[in-house]
């Protein structure tokens, strides 16, 4: 378990991180999403240890962060943004020489690292330098050597970023294996694609605060809710315009091309039940959904709810 | 005892490059050139003075031993500036701290890296340094003492290369602060070795140098160790 307690972090005078809180379970793949700079590799960082915190508590299995224990450090496997390269290594020995780094017992390391490159599709590329690697395969070799100790805990700092679907795919087939084995991935990133159709959680990180969180189903949803539904229909769709003012909870509508956009704020049993009296009513529609949430949208409407304090102040002070 | 990784890594991938062959190759070309030039010079003169001036035969002493000296202020601090540095670029020195190595274990396994080249590059030299007993008339004790000097003044030199580069923010940096710090520092030793003999009491000077290179390569280790993560995260 990761338990961060209302964790702060200032590099010269600028708050990075403003007492931030969250725990991640056992066996959960935690997705914290945020946009750049707004603090996700200080907070891995800081779970890493490799920062100092200026207050607060990072916790790892009752173990603090940065305490330095070997115990600990072995929990932890741990994928950088940006892979760490020994240009003139092989691969086979770039992750023996890891391994050594980890203690692992000798009889052991030779039989892990066959068995973990086997596994990546990269066992072809064992005996080749690493400056001969091309970007996926380096990026594949980063979380061999993160998990070449077996550890329980998986910290990824934005190391699906950029790569090909092809690529991606093959990572998160790893990442689900590993999981199912009983560990726990946390990983930040700047993209809902990117981790919403394997992670377990999410969460948003905004100016240093955690400004939302939740299971991955509970999140989209919500976003959702915001979002407009889009209807497309055959032919004209004067009965469906009809149709739509006469609902209570229909708030706004509006014509984009072929589309309708409407912004609805009943619950999904209402939406169900929309979608139903429009079909009763014999209008042809042939789409109906509701438009995927973003992480832009949820950090947007932040950034609009802070707008309006802050006009609302600036008018307080006029007055 | 565990093999510091470190260290095991360092001589692999030195092991790998063409760069320790030259760089014994070019000192022994330079002692070659200091040593044989000045018999050259000491059989040029006896033809044609007719005489042998001995004495002449204790210039190798300055000669070879300085040459070799000076090589190494100038090799040591461009060698080991780099080591933090460039784990640093090469985006490894974070992974390197999130495994079961410290900052302990990682610049001892620096330094004895690349105190190796250095020993090694000594060891290369042995027979050039051999003829200073032979001919130069110098006695073992000193040629010992040189010894002793240079591996001493090696390992000065060696820490304090890598206690710039755990300050630097990249490898050009390091190198020039090491540059700086090394010239000032030997200015001061040699300054100091000056007067010491000219006041008789150049044994003692030298103990005092010997301390004084000790203590300042543990103390660079050591303050070394607290900047290896970075100015920024302090």
């Amino acid at each position: 378990m990761i338990q961060f307690q209302n964790v702060k972090k200032s590099y010269g005078g600028i708050k990075v991180i403003e007492d931030f809180s969250l725990e991640v379970s056992d066996d959960q793949i935690f997705g914290l999403l945020g946009l750049p700079d707004t603090g996700k590799s200080t907070l891995v960082n800081l779970l890493m240890g490799l920062y100092p915190l200026d207050s607060g508590h990072i916790f790892i299995d009752d173990m603090e962060a940065g305490s330095g224990l070997r115990r600990l450090k072995r929990r932890l496997g741990y994928v950088p943004n940006i892979p760490g390269v020994y240009p003139q290594m092989r691969v086979g020995e770039y992750l023996a020489f890891f391994a050594s780094c980890y203690s692992m017992e000798e009889s052991r390391i030779r039989g892990r690292i066959r068995l973990l490159l086997e596994m990546s599709g990269l066992l072809a590329w064992e005996d080749s330098a690493m400056e001969l690697l091309p970007k996926a395969a380096l990026q594949k070799l980063s979380f061999v050597r993160a998990i070449l100790h077996d550890p329980k805990i998986l910290i990824i700092d934005e190391a699906l970023a950029g790569l090909d679907p092809r690529t991606l795919e093959e990572i998160k087939t790893m990442l689900l294996d590993y999981q199912s084995q009983g560990k726990s991935i946390f990983m930040t990133g700047s993209s809902l694609g990117e981790v919403s159709d394997f992670c377990t959680h999410l969460g948003f990180l905004h100016q240093g605060k955690m400004i939302r969180s939740g299971s991955v189903s509970q999140i989209t949803r919500e976003l959702s809710m915001q979002n407009p539904i889009i209807i497309q229909v055959q032919g004209k769709n004067t009965g469906l315009m009809q149709a739509l003012k006469n609902e209570p909870k229909v708030k706004s509508i509006s014509l984009r091309e072929n589309e309708i956009r409407v912004g609805f704020s009943g619950s999904q049993e209402e939406e169900a039940g929309l979608l139903q009296n429009i079909v009763e009513s014999g209008i042809k529609l042939y789409s109906f959904y509701r438009e995927q949430g973003s992480i832009e949208g949820v950090l947007f409407q932040k950034s609009q709810e802070e707008r309006s304090l802050l006009s609302y102040e600036r008018e307080s002070d006029m007055e | 005892m565990k093999e510091n990784p470190i260290w095991s890594k360092d001589s692999l991938l030195g092991n790998r490059s063409l760069f320790l062959p030259m760089l014994i190759f070019f000192t022994n070309l330079l002692l070659f050139v200091l040593l044989f030039g000045n018999l050259y010079y000491i059989s040029l003169n006896a033809q044609q003075t007719g005489e042998i001036r001995y004495a002449m035969f204790n210039r190798f002493y300055y000669y070879v031993g300085s040459g070799l000296f000076v090589f190494l202020l100038l090799l040591a601090p461009a060698l080991s500036a780099s080591s933090i540095t460039q784990e640093r670029e090469q985006n490894n020195l974070a992974l390197l701290l999130c495994t079961d190595c410290t900052e302990k274990t990682i610049l001892q396994g620096k330094l004895i890296a690349y105190m190796s080249t250095h020993l090694t590059l000594l060891s290369s030299t042995v027979p050039f340094l051999a003829t200073l007993y032979i001919y130069g008339g110098i006695s073992g004790s000193l040629v010992l003492l040189y010894f002793f000097f240079y591996i001493f003044s090696a390992l000065y030199c060696t820490a304090l290369g890598i206690f710039c580069s755990c300050l630097g923010k990249n490898t050009a940096y390091s190198t020039a602060l090491s540059y700086v710090l090394e010239f000032i520092s030997f200015l001061f030793v040699f300054y100091g070795l000056y007067w010491c003999r000219t006041q008789g009491y150049f044994f003692y000077g030298l103990i005092l140098a010997f301390l004084f290179f000790i203590l300042f390569s543990l103390s660079f280790l050591g303050i070394g160790k607290k900047y290896l993560r970075g100015l920024q995260t302090n």
